[in-house]
């Protein structure tokens, strides 16, 4: 019992001192170390649903596909590759789960974005004549809280190909080289897209607050 | 293209900051002179700088729980076939004649198998039943001599008289009624 003990703590620092903790952990995930596993799902469990939130657009489906996550991840740990990250692999997972969610969603409903919905929710009247804000000032806390949800309702607006590659430079901090590999698109088409994604959620935050 | 549209996708990598020495001096020298562009450049870095600031959101406190009965009917995946690919090309790429060739290695192997334990197992059997008889009769020989002449099951049954003496039936009978 101590032993495990023992073994479980030598583990745990092995996981957090060196370099790729991420290595490590996969390395004792394919050794049959479920703490691993468990260690790995806390790491980026927050990540990958705030990532699918803001591709569905659904709490309750984010939640449902972050789980498909982890679960096709357990199922094919053996074939990881390790020519990429964990972090890529994991969101490249990701990635096709949100594809292929969007497309089943597609068949059962058309989903239509209207410009002339209420963009800000229900108290949009008064803060639609807010500029966004990125100021930190305390006193314009509350203002800039708003300003994240007029983002995240132009977030929703954008066409699927370019929110992933907004949502994964600009939210997750991934680099052009990771998403190329991410959303399997060549290097040009992820800065074109970034550059295409970046310009429609200006143009629409931009008609918020002129409206 | 007027010249700021084709400058306009590198004002994304320059709020980016991953342009290269010379797109970052063409575009300086571009915001410093076009005021569309710089008002371009600034709303981008603002954009971006709240795009990082977007507050995250937490899954609920079921998840773990979830996750973990979902995980519970997944096979180990040790438990699993390891078939990499690697190993698949190898296998596909086997030529014709080397399957041939180990087929009939393996056909050969097998058939002289099989003669040799087919042989064996007949002088076995035969060997086997040898020694039982030899055992059998010695027995048969051993109890004879133990068991009295008068035993009528130890003579030969041509020698055994056809009828019974009336006084040992009659005493037999008694017994019987005896036994009543």
């Amino acid at each position: 019992m101590i032993g495990q003990w023992a073994r479980d703590a030598v583990n745990f620092t092995q996981g957090i001192c060196v370099d790729n903790p991420d290595k490590v952990l996969v390395n004792r995930c394919l050794a049959g170390d479920d703490y691993a596993f468990s260690e790995i799902i806390g790491r980026y469990k927050g990540k990958l649903y705030n990532y699918i939130l803001r591709m569905t657009s659904d709490a309750e489906d984010a939640e449902d596909l972050t789980q498909e996550v982890f679960i096709r991840m357990y199922s094919s740990l053996d074939s990881f590759r390790r020519q990429s990250s964990l972090n890529t692999w994991l969101f490249r997972i990701a990635s096709n789960i949100c594809i292929d969610s969007y497309r089943r969603n597609k068949k059962h409903k058309a989903i239509a974005y209207s410009l002339d919905e209420p963009a800000f929710g229900d108290d949009s009247s008064e803060s639609s004549h807010e500029a966004p804000d990125i100021s930190y000032e305390p006193h314009r806390v509350f203002m800039r809280i708003e300003t994240a949800g007029q983002i995240e309702n132009a977030l929703k607006k954008l066409p699927e190909k370019l929110r992933e590659v907004v949502l994964l430079y600009d939210v997750e901090g991934i680099s052009y080289e990771e998403i190329a590999q991410i959303a399997d698109c060549p290097l040009g088409t992820v800065k074109s897209r970034l550059f295409n994604g970046r310009a429609q959620l200006r143009k629409l935050l931009t008609d918020y607050t002129s409206n | 293209m007027t010249n700021c549209e084709k400058i306009a996708p590198l004002i994304s990598e320059y709020v980016s900051g991953t342009l290269d020495a010379k797109n970052l001096s063409v575009v300086q020298s571009h915001i410093g002179q076009c005021a569309e562009c710089a008002k371009l450049a600034s709303d981008f870095q603002s954009l971006t700088e709240a795009l990082g600031n977007v507050p995250s959101k937490q899954p609920s406190l079921n998840f773990d729980g979830n996750l973990a009965k979902r995980l519970a009917e997944l096979p180990k995946p040790s438990a699993k076939p390891h078939l990499s690919f690697s190993n698949l090309r190898s296998v596909l790429s086997v030529s014709p004649r080397r399957v041939m060739r180990q087929t009939l290695a393996f056909t050969a192997v097998v058939a002289l198998g099989g003669l040799f334990l087919a042989l064996n197992m007949r002088s076995a059997t035969v060997d086997n039943s040898d020694i039982l008889l030899a055992h059998c009769v010695q027995q048969h020989r051993i109890d004879a001599a133990a068991q009295p002449l008068s035993d009528l099951s130890a003579q030969a049954l041509s020698a055994r008289p056809d009828t019974q003496d009336p006084k040992t039936d009659a005493l037999s009978d008694i017994n019987d009624s005896e036994n009543l």
